[in-house]
């Protein structure tokens, strides 16, 4: 089991965290804290001695910045990036070949220890690609990880792409975690997370508050008012 | 007592006000769900706007007539600090919105190198308006009667919005291929399009036809500028119902 780094989501998804060699996808609005649970997971890695990758379309730099502003701190660990400027390798979004290629060798050089991988970047490759030139990409890409002690954990906007292609998307991976904001009634919305599905585990109905404090997710079941 | 004519004209701008009220909450409410900070922004953005929209409209209705003789500080709240609050509300609103199209933007482009851009405009903002809300208040000018040199950079906090807004975030949005953005920036913009519309219209129909059918038609439109801004305002993020029966947590 690979930690999320938030011991409430730990204890939802029944064990210890996300399952083994297992792909997550987590879906959400913009803004509304996608991210940060790939910080959790990345810091969580880093503390427990995984080799962790971070594939983004972003300047490593403002990432850092980012997840600094959420409270997360890599220490003296960082996490081997793949990323527009700042990383240690650049991505590329004309190139989904040198991309696959890229992700697979971190991987084999490091297969010896446990890897944890974060993507942000699937949302705009659907955008700038076909998606089904995708899903071969992400198929391919999901079952040669799967031959490495390897978790992984990606982002997909909500609201961006067509219905049938979120649906796709999410058939890929063997867990989904959405975020949502849901309208209480009169004027209250809130953030609700829900498993959608994750193996190894029954199917989880409930709905589940979060929040961000510093540098802590807080996730507590949720039931609605009136 | 108040003829019906008078009625329906206080009627629509309270009704306005209201709108912009509720929508300001709103964007304050679907603000404390989100947690980054850009996307805060923006909706915090639309808060500030529905906010002084509100205190205009409540201006428009129950204000005293703007008068060419006020000075000082009755001047400075009557005209300069309502429409500066007017221009500022509407940039912090476009920059926010800027900064959001960026990170959605597949590529991240820095549209116009917004960026560093958005701090020169500020600094501009900042500045001008920190000038005139001090000589307004202390009363070293008045409407039409000043420093020409100042009366001349009374434009620029509303240039800088219209820039922003008509330049800046049509190309960062189309560049965002976000559609919830797309959206939300459709419904916005018809607002204050409505909102001056408004006020021409309303006069043209008052010369056409009668002065209050004109008013009438003015505050028609005002008030149907606050509906959009509250489809705007619910339209910022994808927001979802409780289905029956799964209201409650497992």
């Amino acid at each position: 089991m690979a930690s999320t780094g938030v011991l409430a989501l730990d204890t939802l998804l029944g064990s210890e965290g996300y399952p083994e060699k297992s792909a997550v996808l987590i879906t959400g609005a913009p803004g509304i804290g996608k991210q940060a649970l790939g910080y959790s997971f990345i810091q969580s890695g880093l503390q427990q001695g995984d080799f962790c990758l971070y594939v983004t379309r972003l300047n490593s730099r403002e990432v850092m910045r980012d997840a600094r502003g959420f409270g997360f701190d890599f220490g003296n660990k960082f996490p081997f990036w793949i990323s527009a400027d700042g990383g240690e390798l650049k991505y590329d979004y004309r190139d989904l070949t040198g991309l696959s290629y890229n992700i697979k060798e971190v991987l084999k050089r490091n297969s010896e220890r446990r890897i944890r991988v974060f993507a942000d970047v699937f949302s705009p490759l659907l955008m700038l690609n076909p998606p089904d030139v995708i899903y071969k990409f992400l198929t391919q890409l999901l079952a040669d990880a799967k031959q490495y002690d390897t978790v992984i954990v990606a982002t997909l906007e909500d609201g961006m792409h067509e219905l049938q292609v979120m649906t796709a998307m999410q058939s890929l991976f063997d867990g989904v975690i959405e975020l949502k904001i849901y309208h209480e009634g009169g004027l209250t919305y809130v953030p609700i997370l829900t498993v959608q599905k994750m193996l190894g585990m029954p199917p989880q109905p409930g709905y589940f508050r979060f929040s961000f404090s510093q540098n802590a997710l807080e996730v507590a079941a949720y039931a609605k008012r009136g | 007592m108040l003829s019906a004519v008078d009625f329906l004209l206080y009627l629509f701008p309270l009704i306005a006000a209201v709108v912009y009220g509720y929508s300001a909450y709103t964007a304050i409410a679907i603000s404390r769900t989100l947690s980054n900070r850009v996307y805060r922004n923006q909706a915090l953005g639309m808060a500030a706007i529905g906010i002084i929209l509100v205190i205009l409209a409540a201006w428009i209705t129950f204000g005293p007539p703007t008068s060419q003789h006020l000075t000082g500080i009755v001047y400075f709240l009557q005209f300069l600090g309502t429409w500066m609050a007017v221009a500022l509300g509407f940039y912090y609103y476009i920059d926010a919105s800027i900064m959001a199209a960026r990170v959605t933007d597949p590529l991240f482009r820095d549209t116009l190198h917004w960026t560093r851009l958005r701090l020169v405009l500020w600094a501009c903002d900042i500045a001008i308006a920190g000038i005139f809300s001090i000589t307004g208040a202390v009363g070293s000018f008045s409407y039409g009667n000043g420093p020409p040199i100042i009366v001349d950079w009374i434009g620029v906090p509303f240039y800088i919005a219209v820039f922003s807004g008509a330049v800046a975030l049509p190309i960062a949005a189309k560049r965002s291929k976000d559609g919830v953005l797309r959206r939300q920036l459709s419904w916005f913009v018809a607002c204050p399009i409505l909102s001056i519309l408004a006020f021409y219209v309303g006069g043209l129909v008052g010369i056409l036809t009668s002065a209050f059918i004109g008013d009438l038609a003015g505050v028609v439109m005002y008030t149907a500028a606050a509906y959009f801004l509250y489809r705007s305002v619910i339209s910022l993020v994808p927001v979802y119902e409780f289905k029956e029966g799964l209201g409650k947590s497992g």
